[in-house]
């Protein structure tokens, strides 16, 4: 009965204050919604599908890379791998011959470390936003990755060159600096959930959700992007480019499913995020994966993972896996989010 | 799991409880040795049948502070019958000894009792009184309880009148006989009732005697007890107090010794409702001698600080040096407590998983004012540091160190600072673990060059109260004490632990982020474009 009456108070006070943002969800409505909380993803899906020992395969890019090889599913080309510091000199020579290339730890996370330098002048490098890097600059970031500053532990890292991805002008034109990435959410080998991220000036070019990015939701069958999401709060078009991020197709969809279901089965981990770069010229490759991918996901859907999760956990072993996986997916696709007021 | 840890940590605790309290008793207990010494010449009144001579000793009462080890008696000759004997009525417990011979007769009669520390005797069980037996605590006894005496009436007059409690008046009446009355001068002189209110002068006895008239004349029940008080005496003498009948108990009052309504413990009662200890019917030349002897206490007590190995799980016995220390170490699982639950509950985010309980730790040592001066020179000297060193672009341990120099350079310059101003300032507050300092600015620098600095000042933020938290806990003393004497506690931390570790809910500043999830749903239900979701709590 009080139950009841607290919920009802709480409705009226939602809806009679038309532009007043609540400031709290109360954990049943949390629930009621099928929001995943941290807590309930480390215990209940990361702990149990995910196996310690598993971790170096996503952790690891060069294992990871080397797992997509195997499996012939397309990453950016290696151009080399630089481990320790007396090949430093070796390593900035073959470096200093190309034009465009991607810098990035091995073990970096949430894309720490990672430097892309789009244009080259003599010994002046230039990122994709237009900022010099000295050649001591690059040492010097090259040196610092080797240390350990960038990776999970702190231990030794070593450092993975690699081409640039050039990403597909219906993609890139969106957002500003950065490139954008695709994640698909993957359970028990299904993709559960997908998202663009779009870089932001306000995240300087980094594709996370906490800097800044904005996501938007992308429907699992027909890879269009709806809903939007900026912070913590819903949009609908990119903040610097104006542009509408909703209703978006997303170049070889079909692809980016099909290489994530496989490398989910190659990796062997019950709940991951697989990130994608749509290259304007080969497609869809795999940047890495990660066994704690986030909850902001949810924010672009506007929806929570649970149910979705749910629905997987009730499939036999033969349905969720191999081919028949695609007849999932239009169950699982999401549906376009409700009409979403636009705060001033 | 967690209810195997909590069960043992309860039995833990409670064993180390029950133990500790055990043996600190056990060593402030006494043990005493009550001796009578009893000659007597029995004088059976001849011609009459079966005339005997009946004696009668008094026995200890047992008592909440007092517990009757051992009793024995011994007699000089065999044809004396003796006979445990305990009144049903009163309560009194003897020794009876009679005899149908005439002659001398010699006893002597061992008490042996325990008196347990810090218990006061202030009253016996519950008693209610029939009407004749209140009658018979109210009446008077002749010259002994003269309760009808014009002297008695006097006094009563100038006492609270018929309205006032009855507490009132036994105040009235016992500070009267506690300071209205003198000392007599000799020891049997005053005895008498009647002589003490004439001279307002009495011995100990009178005292209690008048007292125990002035109750029964105002219509309460009074009794007098006798008995003796446990201290070490080879010539004791029987003590004599007073017990009023109030509220279904026998409250005692010495007005002798100034005890109201409860006695120090350590007196032992004997015989109730009278005045000697022993009572003898045809017996002449009645002496009785009585000592009070202290005993040694258990051995297995006194060689309870024997070396042991079960000792090492005793931390108190440590050197109080050392108690500062491992007290603090205990707390830290504690602080590691408030660390998990501000993270994984409430959602807090901090910059390391243990760095705010170790900088807590650290305050600790310091006046927290001193060691906020401190810590601010030292973020502020390693932030200033950390930015000039990134244009030498030094590799990653150098350049923490070259930090971690600047840093104890500083502090050490600081601290003679603070001596220079305040001279006798504890340098105690350097102790703030530098390194740990170190790795933290050097987190900072890095989260807000790779993320944002409002991030990083957010994690900051997070340390800093999580650290408060801590701060809180392990400077409370009273935690200390306790976690030190009962490190077992720690099962119940190691099962707080695992609980948190099983928690599924949502953190607390999830209720805030996905806030707008769940607004988006009641719009949508509004708006009637989906079918609305079959909530409970909308009903």
């Amino acid at each position: 009965m009080t139950h009841g009456i607290k919920a009802e108070s709480r409705n009226r006070k939602a809806e009679g204050q038309g532009g007043f943002r609540r400031f709290w969800a109360w954990p049943d409505e949390l629930r009621s919604s099928g929001i995943l909380g941290i807590n309930d993803r480390n215990v209940s899906y990361i702990v149990e599908n995910n196996p310690r020992q598993l971790y170096p395969r996503v952790d690891d890019k060069l294992l990871t890379k080397q797992i997509c090889h195997e499996r012939d599913i397309p990453v950016p080309e290696t151009y080399g791998v630089l481990r320790v510091h007396s090949h430093l000199k070796q390593f900035f020579e073959t470096l200093s011959q190309l034009n465009e290339f991607v810098i990035k730890p091995a073990n970096g996370a949430a894309g720490r470390g990672i430097l892309v330098i789009a244009q080259r002048n003599g010994t002046s490098f230039f990122t994709a936003g237009g900022r010099e890097i000295t050649a001591s600059d690059l040492r010097y970031h090259l040196s610092t990755i080797l240390s350990g500053l960038y990776s999970l532990g702190g231990q030794e890292d070593s450092v993975i060159l690699e081409r640039r991805i050039v990403s597909h002008p219906t993609i890139m034109n969106l957002a500003v600096e950065g490139t954008p990435d695709i994640r698909v959410i993957l359970y028990r080998g299904v993709p559960a959930m997908a998202m663009i991220r779009l870089p932001t000036t306000q995240s300087s070019g980094r594709a996370n959700l906490h800097q800044g990015a904005v996501a938007a939701a992308i429907d699992l069958s027909t890879g269009h992007t709806f809903g939007g999401v900026c912070g913590n709060r819903a949009i609908t078009h990119h903040p610097d480019t104006k542009q509408l991020i909703a209703g978006i197709e997303i170049p070889a969809w079909r692809d980016v499913l099909d290489a994530s279901m496989r490398l989910s089965d190659e990796i062997e981990m019950g709940y991951i995020g697989v990130d994608f770069v749509i290259d304007v010229k080969t497609g869809p490759v795999v940047l890495e994966a990660n066994a704690r991918p986030g909850l902001a996901i949810q924010l672009a859907h506007r929806q929570g993972i649970v149910p979705r999760l749910k629905f997987i956990d009730s499939l036999t072993p033969a349905q969720r896996t191999g081919d028949r996986r695609w007849e999932l997916i239009p169950g699982l696709a999401g549906k376009p989010a409700a009409p979403i007021r636009i705060l001033a | 799991m967690v209810l195997v840890l909590v069960a043992l940590g309860t039995l833990a605790v409670s064993t180390r409880y029950q133990t500790r309290e055990q043996t600190q008793l056990a060593l402030a207990d006494s043990l005493w040795r009550l001796t009578y010494n009893v000659h007597f010449e029995a004088d059976p009144k001849v011609g009459e049948q079966e005339a005997t001579t009946l004696v009668r000793l008094g026995r200890p009462y047992p008592a909440s502070s007092i517990e009757i080890v051992k009793e024995d008696i011994s007699e000089s000759d065999p044809s004396l019958q003796v006979e445990p004997w305990e009144s049903g009525v009163s309560g009194n417990r003897e020794f009876r000894l009679t005899t149908g011979h005439a002659g001398k007769y010699q006893v002597t009669a061992k008490f042996d009792l325990r008196l347990h520390a810090g218990k006061w005797n202030s009253h016996s069980g519950l008693e209610s009184l029939s009407q004749v037996r209140e009658a018979s605590f109210t009446r008077s006894e002749g010259d002994y309880f003269p309760t009808q005496s014009s002297r008695v009436g006097k006094v009563l007059q100038k006492a609270p009148g018929n309205d006032a409690t009855d507490s009132e008046k036994l105040q009235w009446f016992f500070e009267f006989c506690l300071s209205g009355l003198e000392h007599a001068s000799k020891d049997d002189e005053g005895d008498d009732v009647q002589y003490a209110l004439a001279f307002k002068r009495t011995s100990p006895l009178g005292r209690a005697k008048v007292f125990v008239t002035l109750c029964r004349a105002a219509n309460i029940p009074a009794r007098l007890v006798s008995g003796f008080e446990l201290r070490h005496n080879e010539q004791a003498a029987p003590h004599v107090w007073a017990e009023v009948h109030r509220d279904n108990r026998w409250i005692p009052f010495d007005p002798v010794n100034g005890f109201a309504r409860e006695m120090r413990d350590g007196f032992v009662p004997i015989r109730r409702g009278g005045a000697s200890i022993i009572q003898a019917t045809d017996a002449k030349n009645v002496v009785a001698n009585y000592s009070i002897l202290r005993l040694a206490p258990d051995k297995q007590i006194l060689r309870a600080e024997v070396r042991r190995p079960s000792q090492i799980l005793n931390l108190t016995r440590l050197p109080l040096k050392l108690h500062a220390t491992l007290s603090l170490m205990l707390l830290l699982p504690l602080g590691a407590l408030i660390t998990a639950v501000l993270r994984n509950i409430v959602g807090l985010r901090t910059l390391g998983t243990f760095a705010p309980a170790l900088l807590a730790m650290s305050f600790i040592y310091a006046s927290w004012g001193t060691a906020l001066v401190i810590l601010t020179v030292v973020v502020t000297v390693g932030l200033v540091g950390r930015t000039m060193l990134e244009k030498l672009h030094l590799l990653m341990v150098p350049r923490l160190s070259i930090v971690l120099t600047l840093i104890i350079l500083c502090v050490v310059f600081a601290v003679s600072l603070l001596n220079y101003w305040m001279p006798g300032q504890s340098a105690q507050s350097v102790l703030i673990p530098l390194v740990i300092l170190t790795i933290l600015i050097e987190r900072f620098y890095v989260t807000s060059e790779e993320d944002s600095t409002s991030f990083a000042v957010q994690l900051v933020l997070g340390t800093v109260v999580v650290a408060a938290f801590c701060y809180l806990l392990l400077r409370s003393q009273a935690i200390g004490q306790l976690v030190l004497t009962y490190p077992e506690i720690h099962f119940f931390t190691i099962a707080a632990f695992i609980i948190i570790g099983r928690y599924t809910g949502y953190r607390l500043t999830e209720l805030w982020r996905f806030r707008d999830l769940v607004k988006d749903k009641t719009e949508t239900d509004v708006a009637g474009t989906t079918p609305v979701p079959d909530d409970e709590s909308l009903k």
